[in-house]
């Protein structure tokens, strides 16, 4: 989740530099640096110096552009695109929260539960201040990691993906499109819980960064990460254009691991707010996929979380989940839209044919 | 706590201080100052069995000792006991630190052989071994040929123990193990030391230290024995096995040299006891052995006599008779500009008196500690030491020291309000020469305790009496400031104090920055500030040079230097044989060399870095069949900007040392 807005994204790349900022000029949209991108003015007074050059005759009719197609997606600015996947995507999005008695949040999509995420207890947070606090020894190591990540880390992505500005602003496009997507459903979840953060229960944790204004469970920066580790697996398994795929799919699983673990480090997580954020990003990136209509995309896996005083690692997130408190429920699908059906596609033919 | 009490251990000036809740110990090591784990660490000396002591519980670990001839040091440690009906008579030790209750073994087997070792696929032609920090045992660095770890035997003094092993604490892995865990976790190296039990945030003495991105010990093993793309020269076969031992996180948070000498030694006997056995495997006499132990501390005897250059000198002594190609590879240390050293000749004291400034840094969390040695044989009976507080502050009583009858070991407090800040001692060590030592608490209110030291400059005077005798003619006092640092940010928020010379005597001789051997060596200075553990004199010492001007390192530490009038200045004691690379650029990033995980790589600035690369040197020598220096350079020219005359090749010897070692790492 970008709280500074603008340094998430790939600056200036295709228009989309500048989404980050879910919390910015968009305000509620989620538009961010969207708005105003390749908006054009003029000089009123040339415009009007020029006239007298033409005459008062009749406008032609043109040629109308392709009524209500994706193909005229090209020509819209991002924050258009922006706004139309937001409104594809949310409209699907419901929640609920459980009883006083029950603490916990259940986000559908569709209709259906997609993850459930158990409200943890006050003594667990106490219980996570000691994990937090041990994280604090890599502080020094990993301090402009973290720094670099305060908003999407997206160029962690394109590192271990060979991905170029000029080459791949769709692919860019989508991951930022999954990163908003992953971010707003991190939010609800983090309005309803209410989790305070690491900091206000243990006054020796102090953060190495800025504390966000919003609760600590789930991490949207593991929800982020791990909701693009999905689609990015999903992607270039369809590119089928990586050698050496199998070894990039490890580092990216290993790269979304670390974005999570450094907000522990920082001292601005619980290792709880990983799990959630991990189990959430996972679903929703299968959500994003299906959206996208990708050929064979497996069902979306509908999950439940209920916290317990673990650490996280993905090791343990994706071997021994039962153990640590995380369940499988059911399965379902969803169908494709316009607008992600789209971008999967430009998406799809960036591939690198290696 | 019986046996502290009742008998057995000797009461040193540093055990007098860390132990006493009173003094030292709420400041010490977490473990000590949280009142110990009812298992010590310890040292037997002058030749003795700690078996003779007859506890109920107690360990000697693997023990290099052929014809079962009893070290003359020997390190054990011994679970607390209530004290035995006939304890072993006369039988004094030096307790260490204590043991971590998780990391004694449930049952200790020495003979038993290490569980999953594997011989190695080719006789080996030599050994190396690192006793280091956060060893990253499973990084493919040390892969041999086949894909199997070339990591003979790895102990993890502080690992959690299982119950039952041939190491009497923490865990050891054999390459079985090790090819085992690299197995079982193909592609996710962090897990696989969480899995074997090498990180443990919850206990101190371990940690998290291999989450790291790189420790010193990564950079140490890389250096002596991985096989990477940064390292030039010729690569590691797989007829060179390696040994590793990771020593307790304890070791680097308290700097002060107190309480490690069984944990080093017994990882020394370690090594030794290991290589023999895989030399019996083979049935053959025992390999050329290499080990760095890059490692020590900044105070002491420096003249092969405290007991762990003792002890390094009868481990080498009786290896070498039976393999010549063993050696001991140690830095000489990083504090040669960090004004911790001073000399003191008769010239120097003018007669009844000599003051020195010894300054204590503020916000320094952890104890200071400064050593005034007399020449061995010396009388300091006239020797009186004061010790003042930084102006504006006043003691309860003055505070001075002088030798009162008979006694070995003299003490005395210094108080301020109503409560112990510090400590004088004169010891008589091993009854051969004398130590004046402070000890100062804390310059800052911390560990619940209502007292802290003022920060400033203290005064340390010496006065003597007109009949005293005099320094003698060509010797030194010698005064060195323990370290006080936090070299591996282990939070132990020390802070190093350091000496200011005595302001009668003037500014020195301003000289220009690129002369660094100057006209005049001034009384605090880098000279003989050189590791106290280093002084054996079959240790193979090695300081630093930049490799982009074959010039010393500003911070690479060096042997003694005597000053004299119209005389150039003279060696004494213990110096630099092997100069190596430990900064490429003049901005001193300080060398490459593996990180923990594979494939990563970290850079360490210090002497550290230039030992483990001579070690490497040395090992390829010996599995070639060579002389271990074979193929080091002379000394390096006199660098062009420097005067020529016997006063800059003295020192320029001193700091460079005998041999010069081309860099092993891009």
């Amino acid at each position: 989740m970008a709280q500074s807005g603008g340094i998430g994204g790939i600056g200036g790349i295709g228009g989309i530099g500048g989404i980050g900022g879910i919390g910015g000029i968009g305000g509620m949209t989620g538009l961010g640096g969207f708005l105003g991108a390749g908006d054009t003015g003029g000089l009123q007074g040339t415009a009007e110096s020029l006239l007298h050059r033409v005459g008062n005759g009749v406008v032609p009719a043109g040629d109308a552009l392709d009524y209500n197609q994706t193909v005229n997606n090209d020509r819209w600015a991002a924050w258009v695109r922006g706004s139309l996947y937001l409104s594809e995507f949310l409209s699907q999005v419901g929640y609920s929260a459980g009883s006083d008695t029950a603490p916990a949040i259940t986000l559908s999509f569709a209709g259906n539960d997609l993850v459930t995420l158990d409200r943890p207890s006050d003594a667990l947070l106490a219980d996570q201040c000691v994990l937090v606090q041990n994280y604090a020894d890599l502080r020094a190591d990993r301090t402009a990691e973290i720094i670099s990540q305060l908003g999407f880390p997206t160029e962690y992505f394109a590192m271990i993906l060979g991905l170029h500005a000029g080459q791949h602003a769709k692919t860019f496009e989508l991951i930022t499109v999954t990163q908003v997507m992953a971010a707003h459903m991190a939010m609800i979840a983090k309005h309803a819980l209410a989790i305070r953060r690491p900091d206000q229960l243990d006054g020796r944790i102090q953060p190495m960064i800025p504390t966000p204004g919003h609760g600590s469970f789930p991490s949207a920066h593991a929800t982020e990460a791990y909701a693009v580790m999905t689609v990015m697996e999903g992607l270039t398994g369809s590119w089928g254009s990586f050698k050496d795929q199998a070894d990039r799919m490890k580092m990216l699983r290993g790269l979304a691991e670390r974005i999570a673990v450094n907000r522990t480090v920082a001292g601005v997580h619980f290792p709880i707010d990983s799990w959630a954020g991990a189990a959430l990003g996972t679903a929703l990136g299968q959500v994003v996929l299906q959206l996208c209509g990708q050929a064979g995309a497996s069902a979306v896996q509908a999950l439940q979380y209920t916290p317990g005083n673990d650490d996280f690692s993905d090791y343990q997130f994706t071997q021994q989940a039962a153990a640590h408190g995380l369940q499988q429920g059911a399965t379902f699908s969803v169908s494709a839209t316009d607008h992600f059906s789209w971008i999967w596609e430009k998406a799809l033919a960036e591939t690198q044919k290696v | 706590m019986s046996v502290l009490s009742d008998h057995g251990p000797t009461e040193g000036p540093y055990e007098r201080w860390v132990f006493s809740e009173t003094h030292g110990r709420p400041y010490a090591f977490p473990s000590i100052a949280a009142g110990g784990t009812g298992i010590y660490s310890a040292l037997m000396e002058e030749g003795g069995n700690p078996a003779d002591l007859n506890y109920a519980n107690l360990r000697i670990p693997p023990l290099w000792n052929p014809g079962s001839v009893q070290p003359e040091i020997t390190p054990f440690a011994f679970r607390d006991a209530v004290t035995p009906a006939t304890p072993g008579a006369g039988l004094r030790y030096r307790l260490n630190f204590p043991v971590p209750v998780d990391t004694w073994t449930g049952d200790y087997q020495k003979a038993d052989d290490p569980a999953g070792w594997a011989p190695p696929a080719v006789q080996p032609s030599a050994i190396v071994a690192v006793i280091d920090d956060a060893i990253p045992f499973a990084n493919r660095a040390f892969l041999g040929s086949d894909g199997k770890t070339r990591i003979s035997h790895c102990w993890l003094q502080a690992g959690i123990a299982v119950d039952r092993a041939p190491v009497p604490l923490g865990r050891e892995y054999t390459n079985g193990a090790i090819d085992q865990l690299r197995q079982d976790t193909p592609s996710d190296e962090n897990r696989l030391y969480q899995q074997a039990g090498a990180v443990d945030p919850d206990m101190v003495e371990l940690g998290g230290h291999l989450k790291r991105h790189g420790t010193h010990g990564s950079h140490i093993l890389g250096l002596a024995a991985g096989n990477t793309s940064l390292f030039t020269g010729d690569s590691q076969g797989d007829d060179i096995q390696i040994i590793a031992v990771q020593m307790p996180n304890t070791i680097a948070w308290d700097t002060s040299g107190f309480g490690k000498e069984m944990y080093m030694l017994s990882a020394l006997h370690y090594v030794f006891e290991r290589a023999r056995r895989i030399a019996d495997h083979f049935g053959v006499d025992e390999l050329p052995l290499i080990v760095n132990l890059s490692y020590g501390w900044g105070a002491g005897r420096h003249d092969g006599q405290s007991p762990m250059e003792i002890a390094i000198e009868d481990l080498l002594e009786k290896r070498q008779a039976v393999q010549p190609k063993t050696a001991i590879v140690m830095p000489m240390g990083n504090g040669f500009t960090d004004k911790m050293h001073a000399r003191i000749s008769e010239t120097d004291f003018g007669g009844k008196k000599y003051n020195i400034g010894w300054q204590v840094q503020p916000d320094d969390n952890t104890s200071s500690y400064l050593e005034l040695w007399f020449p061995e044989g010396f009388d300091p009976a006239k020797y009186r030491l004061t010790l003042k507080p930084p102006p504006g502050y006043s003691l309860d009583q003055k505070a001075v020291l002088k030798i009162r009858g008979s006694d070995s070991v003299q003490f005395r407090d210094v108080h301020m309000g109503g409560e112990v800040v510090g400590q004088m001692s004169a010891d008589h060590s091993r009854g051969n020469r004398w130590r004046f030592m402070l000890a100062l608490i804390p310059s800052t209110y911390c560990a619940d305790q209502s007292r802290s030291a003022p920060a400033g400059r203290w005064t340390v005077k010496l006065r003597r009496k007109g009949n005293a005798p005099d320094i003698p003619k060509g010797d030194d006092l010698l005064i060195w400031v323990q370290r006080d640092d936090d070299p591996a940010m282990l939070q132990s928020r020390g802070r190093q104090s350091y000496l200011v010379k005595p302001r009668k005597q003037g500014s020195e001789i301003t000289q220009p920055p690129y002369q660094k051997y100057k006209d005049e060596i001034p009384g605090i200075s880098g000279f003989g500030s050189m590791n106290a553990v280093a002084s054996s004199s079959r240790t193979t010492r090695v300081s630093g040079y930049v490799q982009h001007n074959k010039r010393p390192a500003d911070y690479a530490g060096s042997g003694r230097l005597h000053v004299q009038e119209k005389q150039d200045p003279a060696p004494v004691g213990a110096q630099t044989l092997i100069v190596a690379c430990s900064d490429q650029s003049p901005s001193s990033p300080g060398i490459p060399s593996t990180g923990v995980l594979s494939g990563s790589r970290t850079r360490l600035v210090g002497t550290s870095a230039a030992a483990p690369a001579v070690a490497r040197l040395m090992v390829l020598n010996a599995a070639a069949g060579r002389d271990l220096t074979d193929g080091l350079n002379s000394t390096a020219a006199l660098y062009r900007s420097e005067k020529d005359n016997g006063n800059t090749q003295a020192q320029h010897k001193a700091r460079m040392g005998d041999f010069t070692a081309s860099p092993v790492t891009r």
